[in-house]
């Protein structure tokens, strides 16, 4: 088990609001994990952070070592909640594309979990009803072997079935060198895929533990929990 | 890396601008075949030649700005709009984005250069075609004949200050668009802001030195002899100061927009 | 994903119970092999890390081995998932024939209700 990303005093302030405060924060290889807490509780910032899409006021992160630059993000795939693709490609080109740039992409897988879907490659983006669109960006991140996937509320907005879709495909991908962290507020849908969970809040982490200890020894799922900590 | 970068690049620009010089090159057409029916007599003829002949310019026009504001525009979309979650993810470095983009707009402004050129070929096609090249040819006849074989040179000078100036003046785009980046709201208008800005203290560095040289007269009377003397020197002298000064100010935006790229970028 | 399992108890213990029933009603037979943690892990809607603990603990208490290279594979005597089996439906029984006497049914007319019911 290696360290895969690790933050120290991680901070980040605008003006006289603080989006993270003094966040530390240790994950180890192969885990899944949830990243969870309310809307602009610093769940979204710090993922922009780890992509290297935001830079910190204070404080570091590393991932396996190296700051978020031309070395982590060929180890990082990142699912963001945004359209983010363009939507005059079609998915043949858009999978070229993440061929061209990623080493660690691999096509055959990207293009079998298309077929099993029903989605024709040769479809433009644009066209695809939205559940399709996200199961395509899924696939797309999680047809890379990367060390770190970070996936930015990827159930929220989607039918059950597409849930359930998204939630196998994260656990068929699972890579023991590697970890997932899933940023949602959609909590019992996801809590049993998660080896652990974060709590965050106000930019802080207010809880770091795996989900088996916290139902041990709070007798509720994590979401009970969740409700009660995040409790007004 | 770069390579890469500039085929996607090139993919999206194309979607936008092949319209563009296909309109052009089907107004010129439009043009030629309004000539065959030449009549200047008609009154209805000369409205439909002269409304045809300004599209034409109109067109050509529109296509050279749109050009350019199409580079910046994908600049903007690419680095800081939605499509940067994927450009600043991608295992690439703002220098290898920022000379993609560089490139892939030069080489559409020599596209829709040529397609301009293609049109005037087609405008006059026929005889004026050969009264066209007959009189560039006589130009650079003229040209040889005053300036000896120094008329390579100066041609070379020429076409590197308009290059230079080109990615100057793209890469002084981007500086604005990065540094209006910074502002919390409209970070739009604030680029436009950093773009006068930039505009009115050129301007006012101009007028100190023209104030200058208008206050010592010694100064603009020696000077005036001497470009007398020593025109075609000075017309070098003229160009090398020129394009040692757009590379000097074309680094300077790349750096400030690279680094303000890597140290300063703030995605939402 | 259709496994049903209660969140307010934590999961390992939950797919070490079901694997157990599953290996006691023999619907996975002795000496057969089980389906690999990841497709486990797939069916029951939880990570591979889970389902990889409880094959460890099963493996513990001698309910499965592993073979090097090729999987588990449970165990011959399968008394000890018998054990857990009955345990579990000890509990599960336990807990009806309280919900029931406290609602103040007596034993046989438990016994009534379930003969009529069975069916359905």
């Amino acid at each position: 088990m290696s360290e895969i990303l690790r933050c120290d005093h991680l901070t980040k302030q605008y003006g006289n609001l603080y989006a993270l405060n003094d966040l530390s924060l240790l994950i180890e290889s192969g885990k899944i994990i949830g990243l969870l807490g309310p809307n602009g509780a610093g769940k979204t910032t710090l993922i922009k952070i780890i992509n290297g899409l935001l830079t910190p006021s204070f404080g570091t992160v590393t991932i396996e070592g190296d700051s978020p630059g031309p070395k982590t993000k060929p180890k990082v795939s990142y699912l963001p909640d945004i359209s983010y693709l363009n939507n005059w490609m079609t998915v043949e080109q858009i999978v070229s594309m993440f061929a061209d740039f990623y080493d660690d992409f691999r096509p055959e897988l990207a293009y079998q979990m298309i077929q099993n879907l029903g989605i024709d490659k040769k479809m433009r983006l644009k066209t695809l009803s939205k559940g399709n669109k996200e199961k395509v960006c899924l696939i797309l991140v999680m047809s890379r072997n990367a060390k770190l996937y970070v996936l930015d509320e990827p159930i929220a907005g989607v039918d059950p079935a597409t849930r359930d879709y998204i939630i196998s495909t994260i656990i068929n991908n699972y890579n023991p060198d590697a970890s997932v962290l899933i940023s949602t507020h959609l909590i019992s849908d996801i809590e049993s895929v998660l080896d652990e969970v974060i709590f965050i809040k106000n930019g802080r982490i207010v809880l770091h533990d795996t989900v088996d200890h916290i139902r041990e020894e709070h007798g509720m799922s994590v979401d009970d929990l969740f409700r009660e900590v995040f409790r007004w | 890396m770069v390579k890469k970068l500039i085929k996607y690049d090139f993919a999206s620009y194309m979607r936008l601008l092949i319209p563009i010089q296909l309109a052009v090159l089907g107004i010129a057409a439009i043009n030629r075949v309004v000539q065959i029916f030449e009549n200047y007599d008609n009154e209805i003829y000369g409205i439909i030649f002269g409304s045809s002949v300004a599209l034409y310019v109109i067109s050509m026009i529109v296509a050279l700005v749109l050009t350019v504001i199409i580079a910046i525009v994908r600049f903007y979309q690419g680095m800081y709009s939605n499509e940067g979650y994927l450009s600043h993810t991608l295992p690439v470095t703002p220098t290898q984005h920022i000379f993609s983009k560089l490139i892939v707009s030069m080489l559409f402004m020599l596209g829709t250069l040529l397609t301009i050129f293609v049109s005037l070929c087609i405008v006059t096609l026929g005889e004026m075609n050969i009264e066209l090249f007959k009189s560039a040819g006589f130009l650079l006849a003229k040209g040889f004949e005053r300036l000896r074989w120094n008329l390579p040179f100066y041609i070379a000078e020429l076409l590197a200050l308009m290059i230079i100036s080109f990615f100057g003046g793209m890469l002084m785009m981007y500086f604005c668009i990065s540094v209006g980046q910074l502002a919390k709201k409209h970070k739009i208008l604030a680029a436009v802001g950093v773009y006068f800005g930039i505009y009115v203290l050129s301007q006012i560095i101009g007028t100190v030195f023209a104030v200058y040289i208008s206050l010592n007269p010694e100064l603009f009377e020696t000077l005036g002899e001497w470009i007398e003397a020593n025109t075609e020197a000075f017309f070098h002298i003229v160009f090398c100061i020129g394009i040692v000064l757009d590379v000097i100010m074309t680094g300077v935006y790349f750096f400030f927009t690279r680094l303000l790229m890597t140290r300063k970028l703030n995605l939402t | 994903m259709d496994w049903m399992l209660d969140k307010k108890r934590p999961i390992c213990p939950q797919i070490v119970e079901r694997l157990c029933i599953m290996i006691a009603c023999e619907k996975i037979a002795a000496g057969e092999r089980l389906m690999s943690v990841r497709d486990v892990a797939v069916k029951a809607g939880v990570t591979p890390n889970t389902v990889q603990k409880s094959f460890e603990q099963l493996e513990q208490t001698g309910v499965i081995y592993s073979k090097r290279g090729s999987g588990w594979y449970v165990c011959d005597d399968i008394h000890i998932a018998k054990d857990v089996l009955n345990h579990l439906l000890r509990e599960k029984t336990l807990a009806y024939l309280n919900d029931m006497r406290s609602l103040g049914i007596s034993d046989e007319k438990i016994i009534e209700i379930i003969k009529e019911y069975r069916h359905e």
